[in-house]
């Protein structure tokens, strides 16, 4: 017997919502599960001292600084490289066996593990070019994991600018890169920016890939060969080793709080960006 | 056929018997395939050339010869001569883009950028370099000559997509007109627009062609009629490429085509 089609769309709405219920409740259900176990523990104290006695004292200070200055090396670093990547890729050469090359290179880098990027960083970064685990080893492994993250959607956002901007710039008389510069680029802006932001999610939570190669270090980092601990480190440390669950928790707290942060933050900053032309 | 391509039309100006424009035996490649052949033309300063033709006979493809802008496309080939006051613009050369800020555009479907109405018609004369006293200047007269200044000066920090179709047109065509060119293209510029609109540009072009040499594309036969004084009638040859099947006086052509395939064309037999 055929289902009336009355009965399967009811059907079929209900599965839609259920699921859609479902995955935003658990969103829901560990962000107020971690902020309800982590946010007791935050205080002025917690945030603006550093650890004492392996964690189990003190607060966090010198965690949140090694995040922030590893994340910053990171992004500063594969910004550049990946946004140009993606610029040459759509702009500057016609389809072809090189830029299906490029793109397979991407895709497989964005495929693995970070556990083997960290193998990468302490073998190439801080063995090899004698960098040690410092700030600087970490923010450059973390920079070649989120290459691709970049790449890929500062290409995506390149592509939904409209071929019509450009042959208006180049019929001004504008030169390539100037019609880039000046019509592509504007439009393209905030989908750039957002698979930065993308890639800062990835940076501040990754831990495998910065514990190899920024190290485990509780001293607030002073240089860029300063060994650091970054908070994911910090809150992996204390809960597997037992040390204090509840800090653990209130590290984890301020990380999703930060990430938070900075999402509402650059979109503010695209939308007002983008409302001068709308 | 007779060779009427170097005769000045019935109502021009001294001036225009000088071709702005010209093209010799002009061939075009898209790849292998042969879009344009042997086209011959010239087209007058000062005064509206219109290309008509039945679909995918190459007068966009022509239009776009004269601004270099096909080579855009990859794998596209010209051989033949296309002159702007009588040099030749495929030279070694030729800077494209001194090149393009002498030939204007205007395109098929109004597109402004999404930045305001200012900075729309500000972008050409910036990147040619000029600074905002001189700028302000230019998209002031650009939007006079356009006929837009008296409905937008009140809001040129607005939108230019809040505009009407017609009135984002007419920005587009002051966008064209404020980095200064000698000729302006048209391809098909009234083709999204309602018959308000269209008159509007209609009378802009009118206005606009007693400085400017103006070559538009159009399908429409009673706007070539209206507008142009000179009309190139284009067809598709048995083996697809485009060719230039009469070129005269927009009277000529329209009361008495010596061409079959023009008359045919005209009379809306074929098209």
């Amino acid at each position: 017997m055929r289902m009336s089609p009355r009965l399967s769309q009811n059907l079929a709405r209900a599965v839609i919502w259920a699921s859609a219920v479902l995955v935003i409740g658990l969103l829901l259900f560990i962000l107020a599960f971690i902020l309800a176990k982590g946010l007791p523990t935050l205080s002025w104290d917690f945030l603006t001292q550093n650890p004492s006695d392996m964690g189990r004292g003190g607060g966090i200070l010198s965690t949140i600084a090694s995040t922030l200055f590893v994340t910053l090396v990171a992004v500063v670093v594969a910004t550049p490289f990946g946004v140009g990547t993606a610029f040459y890729l759509t702009e500057y050469t016609r389809e072809g066996r090189m830029t299906r090359f490029i793109r397979f290179g991407a895709e497989s880098l964005a495929a693995i593990p970070s556990i083997v990027y960290g193998l990468f960083g302490f073998i190439f970064f801080v063995i090899t070019l004698k960098m040690g685990w410092s700030v600087l080893s970490g923010g450059l492994t973390l920079a070649v994991m989120i290459l691709p993250t970049i790449i890929r959607t500062s290409e995506e956002a390149i592509r939904t600018v409209p071929k019509m901007y450009r042959d208006v710039g180049f019929s001004l008389g504008a030169t390539k890169w100037q019609t880039i510069a000046t019509t592509v680029v504007p439009s393209a802006l905030p989908g750039i920016v957002t698979g930065i932001i993308l890639a800062i999610g990835r940076c501040v939570a990754e831990t495998a890939a910065v514990i190899l190669t920024a190290g485990s270090a509780l001293q607030l980092p002073t240089s860029l060969f300063s060994p650091a601990r970054t908070m994911a480190v910090h809150f992996y440390i204390m809960a597997r080793e037992g040390i204090s669950m509840e800090r653990a928790y209130g590290t984890a707290a301020l990380l999703i709080l930060l990430i938070l942060v900075i999402n509402v933050a650059v979109n503010l900053l695209v939308n007002r960006f983008v409302a001068k032309g709308r | 056929m007779e060779e009427s391509a170097t005769q000045p039309p019935t109502a021009a100006t001294p001036s225009a018997t000088a071709a702005k424009l010209a093209m010799r035996h002009v061939d075009f490649h898209y790849g292998p395939f042969r879009a344009l052949k042997d086209i011959s033309l010239d087209i007058h300063d000062r005064a509206i050339t219109a290309i008509i033709g039945p679909s995918g006979c190459g007068k966009s493809t022509l239009l776009r010869t004269f601004n270099r802008m096909n080579e855009l496309i990859p794998r596209t080939r010209v051989t033949g001569d296309v002159l702007l006051d009588g040099t030749g613009i495929y030279g070694p050369d030729v800077d494209v883009a001194v090149l393009r800020k002498r030939i204007g555009m205007v395109f098929q479907r109004p597109n402004p950028f999404p930045a305001s109405i200012y900075d729309n018609v500000a972008i050409g004369p910036r990147r040619h370099g000029r600074k905002e006293p001189d700028v302000q200047e230019i998209v002031e007269r650009s939007l006079c000559r356009a006929a837009l200044w008296d409905e937008v000066k009140d809001g040129l920090k607005g939108p230019a997509l809040a505009l009407s179709a017609g009135q984002q047109q007419l920005l587009c065509i002051a966008r064209a007109l404020a980095v200064e060119p000698e000729a302006i293209l048209m391809d098909e510029p009234c083709s999204s627009l309602d018959p308000a609109a269209t008159l509007e540009v209609e009378e802009l072009m009118l206005e606009l062609a007693q400085e400017y040499a103006i070559v538009i594309v159009t399908h429409n036969m009673q706007q070539a009629a209206r507008v142009s004084s000179m009309s190139a009638c284009m067809m598709m040859d048995p083996d697809r490429a485009g060719v230039l099947a009469e070129y005269d006086a927009t009277s000529l052509i329209f009361t008495n085509p010596k061409d079959k395939r023009t008359e045919d064309y005209i009379s809306g037999r074929i098209g």
